[in-house]
């Protein structure tokens, strides 16, 4: 068995998958008010919506895979912690 | 009235397909590349079974992002072409005023007016006011025709929208991985997913998601109870577009068939009147069969003046003209039998004048129904 996390990578992993979530949804910001599509106004419209719902989708799901991230680099580093102070607190009421 | 125009701004659909395209397919790419990014850092310095499972569910991720990039992609295109189709719509009735134009018909704005209704007068050939009549009846085909590319040019538009942005629309929608993934997500962390629905800034993607989905609802729910036909699309219902068709498609052909049998027909008839008496020297039958096209003519001018402006006109100068050769066909008939008839029994002359009277009765019912039946498919395309 191996667990393996360098020091800095989950913070690393975690900043590339907020910025991702961050870059989608600055999209939102030069968004088209509404589409002015005359007889076939509905459905570029519903077009529209349909896309933009699912990238707002994508800026959660991206978003909550990087605070995953920095939960379990989180977990690991306080598992590795509680693990150490087994083995610290035997050394230190050793010496 | 036609009313030529086309709704929607060609700017407003192809600067949506430049976002589409130039931000969002963008940014939903470079928030690819982010994904790939993580997982290329992970692949180095993150080992064991969460790094496993990490791989597992971001390569997911990754792909449904890339998927939805190449969506928006399509999108984009859909845009691109429905803003081409709604450039060529506005240049087919630009077209159609030109004509009109040309073809001495009123533009006001965006529409062309009704001709006027051309009389039923009796008018010598060669003559300046055969060529004025002729002119007018020309103006009337033009509107009929015109009023035919209209009804096509719309109906084409809406058919190419339903076989285009429809199918478009169904392909922008297939989002299935990512509801289901999202549901999760929703489940584990409620609160961080409703704060990312508000948006930075006031400026998330959800907002701007449900304020499109409510534009579509409206401008739907409009299209049914507003009056104004290119909002209703009034020529996607099959009644109206058959109903004109089927006006159109016989104006036409009696157009053609009035120049002959309208007022000019009664010339014709008077001409042959006169090559008939001249030939056989019996200018009496000439006389009366002349007459009863004249007489038939002022009650052709008189109908044709009660006549309702919205009747193509064509239609009302053919049914004179169909009336007038009837009656003066029936009054050739009585005197080539006078001998006949003064010798016979009266049951014969009762025959002979049921005979006229048929024929008579039988002009009379033509010229009522075509106006009827004119007068009633023109109310079906024209409800407002």
């Amino acid at each position: 068995m191996v667990i393996r996390l360098d020091e800095g990578a989950g913070g690393r992993i975690a900043g590339a998958h907020e910025e991702g979530s961050t870059t989608i949804d600055a999209s939102g910001r030069s968004a088209p008010a509404s589409v002015d599509g005359g007889l076939g106004s509905p459905e570029p419209l519903e077009i529209l919506a349909a896309v933009s719902g699912t990238a707002h989708d994508l800026t959660v799901i991206q978003g909550v895979l990087g605070k995953q991230v920095q939960e379990a680099a989180s977990r690991i580093r306080d598992t590795d912690e509680e693990v150490a102070a087994l083995f610290t607190g035997m050394t230190e009421g050793g010496s | 009235m036609i009313d030529t125009a086309v709704e929607g701004e060609v700017s407003s659909v192809t600067s949506a397909a430049t976002w589409l395209r130039g931000t969002l397919a963008a940014n939903l790419t470079g928030a690819a590349d982010d994904c790939a990014r993580g997982r290329a850092i992970a692949s180095r310095e993150w080992e064991g079974d969460d790094a496993t499972a990490y791989s597992s569910y971001s390569r997911n991720v990754l792909k449904m992002t890339d998927a939805h990039a190449s969506r928006v992609g399509r999108a984009a295109g859909a845009y691109d072409a429905y803003g081409a189709r709604l450039k060529a719509m506005k240049t087919t009735m630009s077209g159609v005023r030109t004509r009109a134009v040309a073809g001495g018909l009123q533009v006001s704005g965006d529409n062309i007016l009704e001709p006027p209704v051309v009389p039923a007068t009796v008018v010598e050939s060669g003559s300046p006011e055969e060529a004025a009549h002729l002119k007018a009846v020309a103006k009337v085909d033009l509107y009929n025709t015109l009023s035919g590319d209209t009804t096509t040019a719309w109906t084409d538009f809406d058919q190419w929208i339903q076989a285009n942005l429809v199918p478009d629309v169904a392909d922008a929608e297939d989002d299935s991985p990512v509801a289901t993934v999202l549901s999760e997500v929703d489940g584990q962390f409620p609160n961080y997913a409703a704060g990312v629905g508000a948006g930075l800034a006031g400026h998330g993607l959800g907002s701007w998601a449900g304020t499109y989905q409510d534009a579509a609802r409206e401008f739907r729910r409009r299209s049914r109870v507003a009056g104004d036909p290119r909002v209703r699309g009034q020529v996607k219902t099959p009644k109206g577009a058959s109903a004109l068709d089927d006006l159109l498609g016989k104006s036409r052909w009696l157009g053609k068939a009035g120049k002959l049998m309208g007022p000019v027909g009664v010339l014709i008839d008077i001409g042959f009147g006169i090559k008939d008496g001249h030939d056989t020297g019996d200018w009496k039958r000439a006389a009366i069969t002349t007459g009863t096209s004249l007489a038939v003519a002022g009650g052709v001018a008189l109908y044709v003046a009660t006549a309702p402006v919205s009747v193509p006109v064509t239609l009302v100068v053919v049914g004179g003209g169909l009336l007038a050769a009837g009656a003066s066909w029936g009054a050739g008939k009585i005197y080539d039998n006078w001998d006949d008839i003064t010798d016979w029994t009266g049951d014969r002359w009762d025959d002979t004048t049921d005979l006229a009277g048929d024929a008579w009765d039988g002009a009379k019912d033509f010229a009522s129904g075509a106006k009827d039946k004119a007068g009633d498919a023109w109310d079906a395309v024209t409800p407002w």
